[in-house]
């Protein structure tokens, strides 16, 4: 799979994501403002996130707004592990330091475990019953994180202790260059493992299920194994992504990160590009993260803030009205027009 | 104890009200409407800015008729700008939907009233008042809004079973198909349902106005509230919407004088997950396939 995405063949097929990821590359080293290096982080940080939500809400159809839990539970496993757990009053586990490299897997595992307990009940039926649970399961996980302020620090989160030096093995650099690379990687992963979705066994048995599920059950399909499996990869996408956010920011709090708002945020930015897509998140990202940085800048003043998230509101209702197959299928739209007038010149001169 | 659980019976009430809206529209339409919290908060916000109107120390209670008109426009509006568009169409279609507008309308609400918390200027006797009964003390704000929420339940079983209107909801909500063959026009259908859904949000808001405060976020919780109640009671099923309703104000008053007022959210939700993991069909609901 990896020699067909580096193939020749691959290239022609998606010259612009290469331009993409070119200009991506070299994007820090001839742009000096560090302002912008960082947006563009944010941008490959959410684009990796919208890749794990378009697995279970593009293609298989079944609208997640969990993906804040899976995202925190990363963050905190990570940071908890690594710089110890509450801040005031007694610690309950002190700063072990352990590795997020290996503490990830934990987040991990624990991820994958919600996804079980509410995929499973609820991928019996067909309908809104999962998209509740989620957000039954968002409310509840803040809400813990809140509460046990012992473990989590409380509303005010968890900090790393200053920190200094350049490790890769304990993800820290001092400036933002080496982490933006990290960051890039991994959304191209994530990007991959949609390709890989995308052309294999997994993807043909969502978009089926999509479909016609009784038609895809009746030829041997257990819907619900498939949709709990692209639920699985989902949330540990996002548990992964949550450490590298942590280990970015540098600290972690239940309003921002376990929030509800996270949850559409990221949404968001696979509608917008396009749900079931390989590329749509990517694009969504590129426009939603910009969106916002600019609308916390010009707008912070107007309605306290509220502005920005009007509009994102504004966005979804208008995608899902007028184009529910998002941004990439306006392109394909104009590249279909372009092809076929091309088609009919050349039967003009033949 | 007796006094925590009349205090959950009394503010169950107006839950069961809000889910009551929350369930006719799902029942006719099939929509299950991620913005009702935002609705009632809607209402909390028409309250207090026609409130404001008011003459000092007046009864919030005289607003219900031109807040539920207020509701009603602003529903007929939602709905035939959008909602009208995504019906039957799938449901990730109207999920993303109506959390679009419960964005929309939470945040143009901080673009209006500002993002800080606000209260309805009551009078003190109402907002303080309570009727000893015995060894428990009933909040009168709460009474009020308890008998108010019970005479929209009766009346509401009265327009469904009494009304034609009512009775082309009840058919359309059986079979979409038939009903359309048999003459009923479901398009008012729709709007009348959708838009009395809204109404019975925002009036819950104004039933609530003296005890609750006033932030543009509000309506979130409330939204979870009203999906508990109505997947407690069975989809669809409007007196199973009453009942669960009822029992979700049990559980928050409970679950915040015994784990504290931090842990009552999770509660309603603990309790939302178990029944979607044991009783996907409410307790009352009977096991059928959803479409």
């Amino acid at each position: 799979m990896i020699k067909n995405i580096f193939s020749l063949t691959s290239i022609k097929k998606h010259p612009v994501a290469l331009i993409f990821i070119l200009i991506c590359l070299i994007f820090p080293f001839v742009i000096s403002r560090t302002y912008l290096t960082r947006v563009l982080m944010e941008v490959f940080f959410f684009a990796a996130l919208g890749n794990a939500w378009n697995i279970i809400g593009g293609y298989g159809k079944q609208t997640s707004w969990a993906s804040s839990t899976f995202f925190s539970i990363g963050a905190y496993t990570s940071i908890m592990l690594f710089a110890g757990s509450g801040q005031a009053g007694g610690k309950i586990i002190p700063a072990l330091g352990i590795s997020p490299w290996l503490s990830v897997w934990l987040g991990v595992a624990i991820a994958i475990l919600f996804a079980v307990v509410i995929g499973w009940p609820c991928f019996r039926f067909r309908g809104v019953f999962f998209s509740i649970a989620t957000i039954a399961c968002t409310t509840i996980w803040r809400q813990l994180l809140i509460y046990y302020e012992r473990f989590t620090g409380g509303s005010l989160g968890l900090t790393f202790k200053i920190r200094s030096g350049n490790t890769l093995w304990g993800l820290h650099f001092d400036t933002d260059i080496p982490f933006y690379f990290v960051a890039f990687i991994w959304m191209i992963f994530t990007t991959l493992v949609i390709m890989y979705i995308d052309s294999h066994k997994l993807g043909y048995y969502l978009r089926a299920i999509c479909e016609d599920q009784d038609a895809a059950e009746s030829l041997g399909m257990k819907s619900r194994n498939v949709k709990l499996q692209a639920f699985i990869i989902s949330s540990a996408i996002m548990a992964f992504t949550g450490m590298l956010y942590v280990f970015k920011t540098g600290f972690a709090d239940p309003n921002t990160l376990a929030s509800q708002d996270m949850s559409v945020r990221i949404g968001i930015v696979a509608i917008l590009g396009g749900m079931g897509t390989i590329w749509g998140p990517t694009v969504g990202a590129l426009i939603t993260i910009p969106l916002l940085e600019l609308s916390n800048a010009y707008l912070q003043g107007f309605g306290g803030g509220g502005a920005g998230w009007a509009l994102y509101g504004l966005l979804i209702v208008v995608m899902v009205l007028f184009k529910p197959n998002g941004i990439v299928s306006i392109i394909d739209d104009i590249k279909a027009r372009f092809v076929s007038k091309k088609a009919v010149g050349g039967d003009n001169v033949a | 104890m007796l006094q925590v659980i009349i205090n959950g019976l009394l503010i169950g009430g107006v839950y069961s009200l809000v889910a009551v809206g929350i369930t006719m529209i799902h029942g006719v339409m099939k929509i299950v409407n991620f913005a009702q919290g935002d609705f009632l908060a809607m209402g909390l916000y028409f309250t207090y800015a026609m409130y404001s109107l008011m003459p000092q120390g007046s009864l919030p209670y005289w607003l219900l008729v031109p807040v539920g008109a207020a509701m009603y426009l602003a529903g007929c509006i939602f709905f035939s700008s959008t909602i009208k568009k995504v019906i039957g169409k799938g449901d990730s279609n109207y999920i993303l939907l109506t959390i679009g507008l419960s964005y929309i309308i939470q945040n143009l609400i901080q673009l209006i009233f500002g993002p800080d918390f606000k209260s309805v200027a009551v009078s003190e006797q109402l907002r303080n008042g309570a009727i000893a009964l015995g060894s428990v003390s009933l909040s009168t704000a709460r009474v009020i809004a308890f008998a108010a929420a019970a005479v929209f339940a009766v009346f509401v079983n009265w327009f469904l079973s009494s009304t034609d209107i009512g009775r082309a909801m009840r058919a359309t909500s059986e079979n979409r198909v038939v009903a359309e063959s048999l003459g009923i026009k479901t398009g008012t259908v729709f709007i009348t349902a959708f838009a009395m859904g809204t109404v019975f949000a925002g009036i819950s808001g104004l039933l609530i106005s003296p005890i609750f405060l006033l932030s543009p976020k509000v309506g979130a919780q409330f939204s979870t509230i009203a999906m508990s109640a109505m997947v407690l009671g069975g989809l669809g099923n409007i007196k199973g919407a009453l009942v669960g309703g009822l029992i979700i104000g049990l559980v928050e008053s409970l679950a915040s004088s015994y784990a504290g007022v931090l842990l009552a959210q999770a509660a309603i939700n603990v309790v939302l997950m178990l029944v979607l993991i044991f009783r996907p069909y409410g307790l009352f609901g009977k096991e059928g396939r959803a479409s």
